[in-house]
């Protein structure tokens, strides 16, 4: 059974007095599998982050089923879905979202004090996960006295320290320069080999092409998937790319002769 | 044409636009502008001279108009820093955008002085209102041919505005250097960057236990009426000791309860601790003066009460209609005060929740991200409001306590050698003090919860 069930899906924004709604998500249907890596892609305005914040149980959608680890998010009220979030989700944003007046090891803390975990074990989860990030000397640093790549793995570790089923990233190179992307990337790929299931958004083809599929999103609907199969990350970026300069022209799902020799496609997407 | 971005239109526009901030910045500064001038005008009425006991009375308010100047030098610093805090981001764009330094000062000086001339001149205006209303009070109740005027002293308004001039003064210079001193960039990202984690400085807490020493020592073995000067000395030097206690203690305070891991990994302890040590240096800035004024008003409201009691038992064994008078004119006197002290401690009670709130709400939109649920917000914000409410009450108290040789004296003089009766006066004003401090504490509480909420709401996600 899937990880994560997105079925129908369709969100659309109210104005506060009248007028029409704008709608951000038309219908969108995918799932991802235990143990998965993958990317969301899409220009500014197509729905990405009104997506993640649905999958996130920050907000819910107006239509449509999400379904994570066997649980509706739409149907729970705001008080377990706010234990759900720390128990099952990690989240990485863009712009680190760490609290400048904890340290790093508080910051990471942060979701288990929430949880009511005592300090011991906190401390257990805590040495092994800084030493896989690369942290483990700036634990007791504030985060304003951090580069961004070390900011972004305090955040990679505060997701991760519950154990969560998913880690949901939102744009998280997005703040990056190319030398702390990359090593951020090979970081998320290392978790991924240890098993850990990636969602992650972003509209770089470089960051998307680290993943095992990748969706894209456009005009609220699911328009296409790639996988990346046995390619390397550097052929499936060139094939993401090509596939976005493809989707500004004129859409066509009809696969040439030498598209098929490119990572697997599927159009239109169903999973 | 004309410059539409004149720097006048460009100060006013953005004090507009932050009015939010400035609201209750300008609330509190002019209140305490208002409270200056109102004691000065009982100082100063002609009216009062002709009170029998009138220059002890002189002497007294002297002392409380100085005490107020001191502890306003740390009010005005406090609430600028908040502000400046908030500002930083706006000037830094503006520096970005491309206005030099100069310009930036120039801005800064317009909006110094528009807030400055509405500080002092509202607060002015404030005063002599509520010192009109005071005498027509004071003569309704009073039902006698009252001494106390409807008057304006002139060097009332000059030495209020002397006064408060210098310290807002004081902080554009602060303002400026900063803007000169400091990289666009850092302006810029001012507000996201934390204060540095204070240290806990030995030296202050030197100065503070002695001067609190000092202070104390004095008051126990002076009589205010005949020495002034000495009284006024240990006046200062518990203000001085207050602050430099609550800077320097609560730091060392808070980092032992950090440093207890069972404490300190609690949800309702972790976050409290951790944000009231990140910001203690201008938090404990704002507590000291909440505590200041709140031993103000209970020191001047006990001595009040202690008086109307006591007077009241003394008219009915002795019948002297005179006496009775005297007492009921500086009963209503110490009433005005004592209102007046607490209405502005509530002001910077409510003054200090607004700024944190705005200050705080981004942490808790992190944290309601990460999995907090609305239930545990209000948790972690009612520990830590628990967590600064207690301290100023309490030091105000203990200070009342060691004020009680003073307030006995001063009684003395007004025929109450009850101390007893002193101690019973005293002990039921803490009370009910501490009950309205709650009741201003929470209500204020309810409008960080509001303002924490609205910006999760609109600001949650970037």
């Amino acid at each position: 059974m899937a990880l994560l069930e997105v079925r129908h899906v369709r969100k659309v924004y109210k104005p506060r007095l009248v007028g029409v709604g704008v709608t951000a998500l038309r219908d969108v249907s995918f799932s991802v599998r235990r143990g998965e890596f993958v990317a969301i892609m899409g220009e500014s305005g197509s729905g990405k982050t009104t997506l993640l914040n649905i999958l996130a149980a920050l907000d819910k959608p107006t239509s449509g089923q999400v379904l994570l680890g066997g649980t509706d998010l739409a149907c729970a009220r705001e008080r377990d879905l706010a234990s759900f979030r720390r128990e099952h989700l990690g989240f990485v944003f863009q712009d680190f979202n760490l609290l400048d007046a904890l340290t790093v090891r508080d910051n990471i803390f942060l979701p288990l004090v929430l949880a009511n975990v005592p300090y011991a074990e906190m401390e257990r989860r805590l040495v092994p996960l800084v030493r896989v990030l690369g942290i483990e000397r700036l634990v007791d640093q504030y985060p304003y006295e951090l580069s961004g790549g070390q900011k972004q793995r305090t955040a990679i570790a505060r997701a991760l320290i519950t154990r969560p089923f998913m880690l949901l990233a939102d744009e998280p190179t997005g703040a990056l320069d190319s030398r702390a992307s990359e090593s951020l990337l090979r970081t998320l790929e290392r978790m991924h080999a240890r098993g850990q299931t990636i969602l992650m958004v972003t509209h770089s083809a470089n960051a998307a092409s680290r993943a095992t599929r990748v969706l894209f999103l456009k005009d609220g609907k699911v328009s296409r998937q790639m996988r990346r199969g046995e390619h390397t990350s550097e052929e499936f970026s060139a094939a993401l790319s090509r596939m976005l300069s493809a989707a500004v022209g004129p859409a066509s799902g009809k696969k040439t002769a030498k598209e098929a020799t490119r990572p697997q496609q599927e159009v239109p997407a169903r999973a | 044409m004309r410059n539409r971005l004149s720097f006048p239109w460009l100060a006013m526009r953005s004090i507009r636009l932050n009015a939010r901030f400035y609201l209750p910045y300008l609330l509190s500064r002019a209140l305490i502008v208002a409270l200056h001038y109102d004691i000065q005008f009982l100082n100063m009425n002609t009216g009062m001279d002709l009170l029998p006991g009138a220059s002890s009375v002189h002497g007294l308010l002297s002392v409380v108009v100085l005490a107020v100047d001191f502890f306003s030098i740390f009010l005005f610093f406090y609430t600028n820093s908040f502000l400046m805090k908030r500002r930083q981001r706006e000037l830094g764009l503006y520096s970005i955008l491309g206005m030099e330094r100069r310009h930036l000062r120039k801005l800064l000086r317009w909006e110094t002085a528009f807030v400055g001339v509405v500080a002092i001149g509202g607060g002015l205006l404030l005063g002599i209102g509520l010192s009109q209303l005071f005498v027509m009070l004071f003569r309704a109740v009073m039902q006698m041919d009252v001494p106390l005027r409807f008057e304006v002293p002139r060097l009332a308004i000059l030495y209020t505005v002397f006064v408060y001039g210098l310290m807002v003064l004081m902080n554009l210079v602060t303002n400026l250097v900063r803007v000169s001193f400091v990289r666009p960039i850092v302006l810029f990202r001012a507000t996201d960057v934390g204060d540095s984690e204070p240290r806990i400085r030995w030296f202050v807490t030197a100065i503070g236990v002695t001067a609190l020493a000092l202070g104390y020592f004095i008051s126990f073995f002076t009589n205010p009426l005949e020495n002034l000067g000495l009284f006024l000395l240990a006046v200062l030097l518990v203000i001085l000791a207050t602050y430099c206690l609550f800077s320097s203690a609560s730091i060392a305070i808070l980092k032992r309860l950090r440093a207890n891991a069972s404490y300190y990994y609690q949800p309702r302890h972790f976050f409290a601790v951790a944000n009231m040590l990140h910001r203690m240096r201008r938090n404990a800035t704002g507590l000291a003066t909440i505590c200041v004024l709140s031993t103000m008003a209970l020191v001047t409201a006990s001595t009040t009460f202690c008086l109307y009691v006591g007077a009241d038992m003394g008219a009915i064994q002795g019948g002297e209609q005179e006496g009775r008078a005297l007492v009921s004119a500086y009963f209503f006197v110490g009433l005005f005060l004592s209102v007046l002290f607490l209405t502005t401690c509530v002001l910077i009670v409510y003054y200090k929740q607004v700024s944190e709130g705005y200050e705080d709400a981004p942490c808790f939109a992190i944290m309601q991200q990460v999995g907090m649920s609305k239930d545990e917000v209000d948790l972690v914000v009612r520990g830590q409001n628990s967590l600064a409410f207690l301290p100023p009450l309490v030091v105000a108290a203990f200070h009342t306590l060691a004020a009680l040789p003073i307030t006995n004296r001063i009684l003395l003089a007004f025929g109450i050698t009850n101390f007893g009766l002193v101690v019973c006066c005293t002990a039921l004003t803490v009370l009910v003090y501490g009950v309205l401090y709650l009741f201003a504490f929470d209500v204020a509480s309810r409008v960080y919860r509001g303002i924490i909420a609205w910006s999760a709401t609109n600001d949650a996600r970037p």
